[in-house]
């Protein structure tokens, strides 16, 4: 009886250590192989992108998980590496959260490249998800800011019309898009053609017209004082004469550099509100995004 | 992951410092902040940032430490730890190239003074930091101060002032240039402010050109073509005197950059040599 308890008792004490030591196995394993998400986002936070990189990289090919993949493809958008975001998630499971939060980053990333046609596409897939009450009004606000992008002003004040103004995820944004609406409505394109007649009547006024006021009165100054020196030539020297071809020649340079200047400059003033429009757009768009989805 | 006051969590700090130990500075680096991030108390999460910054100064990657060091947090820990900190932050902050920062650093460092023999002994930072910001007469003292602190005999210790006292003379000090009186040779004498900052193929082109405008006016003048000699002669003229204008401040740094550069250099190798003696005695 004594010999049979005594076996028992060693056969469960070696047993219990098999278990321990099984489990030890299976969960410094696991500590080993599994990146730690909390620390990847605080590493995001910090903007450590490579270190948060490094982190997840340590992870074995077999525990990555849509979170991974989600949070690579992030550092790849923190850091303006459209290419490599878009590697990252379209290897994201369809119809999950992370992969609406990846479409509409990745819509950012194409506007950001303003490749407007591949930005509304990837919001079209995002429409085509189940979407709740705040995703759908994210995708409003997309719409809205196409629109605008594409100067589509009509389509862009429909839109807006339907907003509520009322949910606090888009409320300032809608907001925004609605004055940037108005204002892009009231800025009127200088026309180049307009720039170029007006300083072949009055050197400089084409400049001024632009909006580019000292430069158009400097133009202007600067034409009429080597016109001057050409009429003192003429008068000194007579038509025909060095002097008269030198100066004449000089401020033919400058009146016609003049005109050529001021049809660029008409054009630079459109490309700048343009841009100074669009930049906006874009941070309106990413705020929004960002404060819905971001690394979390 | 790591659950916040475990042993696991100790465990960690003595990973990322065996880290640290084997020269694995990248990875050190990421167990710290690691450390930082699950860090239990104040204390810790102070040891942890220090140690993030040192393992960044070993990758050579100082802006990264002094961003790190930006990110201490003073309050609540304990003085040492405090002072420790300033004395790193300021040594990323110079080899990061921001002065005013480390400078500062050390200037908090000075104003707690509960462990002025770590103060001391690091002076000689505070003087290459003052060094690099021209502030050489400072520097010169806190060198000094740095050495008479020295445990050494005094016959050594009269060699390195007596050294340091002919490097800080005027004849040895870089002789800078000043921006204002570059302006003033710029303005009123054409070429002569390039000449000043001793960029003379420069000066040159700028004297050729401001006589050319200057004798084409006279000339023009002459033939009584007054608008040509005005406009043309005297408008090439100032667009000239204000270019020259204008490239002083390049100039004068540029001069007063490489001027310094030697000098800190040489200060540089003696307090690397004064350390190397320092470690025997």
């Amino acid at each position: 009886m004594f010999l049979i308890s005594s076996f028992n008792f060693n056969s469960l004490k070696y047993f219990l250590y098999l278990i321990l030591f099984t489990q030890s196995i299976f969960v410094f394993g696991q500590n080993k192989n599994k990146p730690d998400i909390l620390f990847v986002k605080y590493l995001i936070d910090n903007e450590k992108y490579n270190d948060a990189f490094y982190e997840m990289e340590k992870a074995e090919k077999q525990t990555l998980n849509d979170t991974i993949l989600y949070l690579k493809g992030y550092c790849f958008y923190k850091k303006n590496e459209s290419d490599s975001a878009l590697f990252y998630w379209q290897m994201l499971q369809q119809k999950t959260q992370l992969n609406k939060s990846s479409l509409l980053l990745s819509s950012l990333l194409f506007l950001n490249e303003k490749d407007l046609l591949n930005a509304r596409k990837t919001i079209d897939e995002y429409s085509k998800l189940s979407l709740s009450d705040n995703e759908i009004l994210l995708q409003k606000l997309f719409e809205v800011g196409f629109c605008l992008a594409q100067q589509k002003y009509v389509r862009a004040d429909s839109l807006i019309s339907n907003f509520k103004y009322d949910n606090y995820y888009v409320s300032d944004e809608e907001n925004e898009l609605k004055m940037l609406c108005g204002r892009m409505k009231k800025n009127k394109q200088k026309s180049p053609f307009i720039a170029a007649t007006l300083s072949t009547l009055i050197p400089g006024l084409g400049k001024i017209y632009a909006g580019k006021n000292g430069g158009g009165f400097g133009a202007g100054i600067i034409c009429a004082l080597l016109g001057a020196v050409a009429v003192e030539s003429a008068i000194k020297a007579g038509v025909v004469s060095a002097p008269f071809f030198l100066s004449a020649g000089l401020f033919s340079a400058f009146y016609i550099g003049n005109i050529v200047g001021s049809y660029y400059s008409a054009k630079q003033k459109n490309n700048e509100k343009y841009r100074e429009d669009y930049n906006y757009i874009l941070r309106t768009l990413v705020v929004a995004t960002e404060r819905q989805f971001g690394s979390n | 992951m790591l659950p916040k006051g475990s042993s696991a969590q100790t465990n960690s700090i003595k990973f990322a410092d065996s880290l640290f130990a084997v020269h694995k500075y990248y990875e050190a680096s990421i167990e710290y902040q690691r450390n930082i991030f699950y860090a239990n108390s104040v204390e810790e999460k102070a040891i942890a940032t220090i140690s993030a910054a040192k393992s960044s100064l070993f990758l050579n990657n100082f802006e990264d430490a002094n961003k790190t060091m930006k990110g201490f947090l003073y309050a609540n820990v304990s003085d040492s730890i405090a002072i420790e900190a300033r004395i790193i932050h300021s040594t990323c902050a110079y080899l990061a190239k921001d002065f005013e920062q480390a400078l500062s650093q050390f200037f908090q460092l000075e104003f707690l003074k509960t462990d002025t023999q770590k103060t001391t002994q690091n002076r000689f930072l505070k003087a290459l930091i003052l060094n690099e910001l021209k502030r050489f007469t400072e520097a010169e003292i806190e060198l000094k101060k740095w050495i008479n602190n020295f445990n050494a005999n005094t016959h050594f210790k009269d060699s390195l002032i007596n050294w340091i006292s002919e490097k800080y003379t005027k004849e040895n000090l870089p002789r800078l240039k000043s921006i204002r009186k570059a302006i003033l040779l710029a303005s009123f004498l054409p070429g002569f402010g390039h000449f000043y900052c001793k960029a003379y193929k420069e000066g040159a082109v700028n004297m050729l050109l401001m006589l050319s405008a200057i004798t084409f006016t006279g000339v023009a003048v002459y033939y009584t073509y007054y608008v040509a000699g005005v406009v043309v002669g005297y408008g090439l003229f100032n667009r000239f005197q204000k270019g020259a204008i204008h490239r002083m401040d390049f100039l004068v740094d540029k001069y007063n950059y490489e001027a310094i550069r030697p000098f800190n250099r040489a200060v540089k190798d003696k307090i690397i040599e004064i350390q190397q003696l320092k470690k025997p005695m």
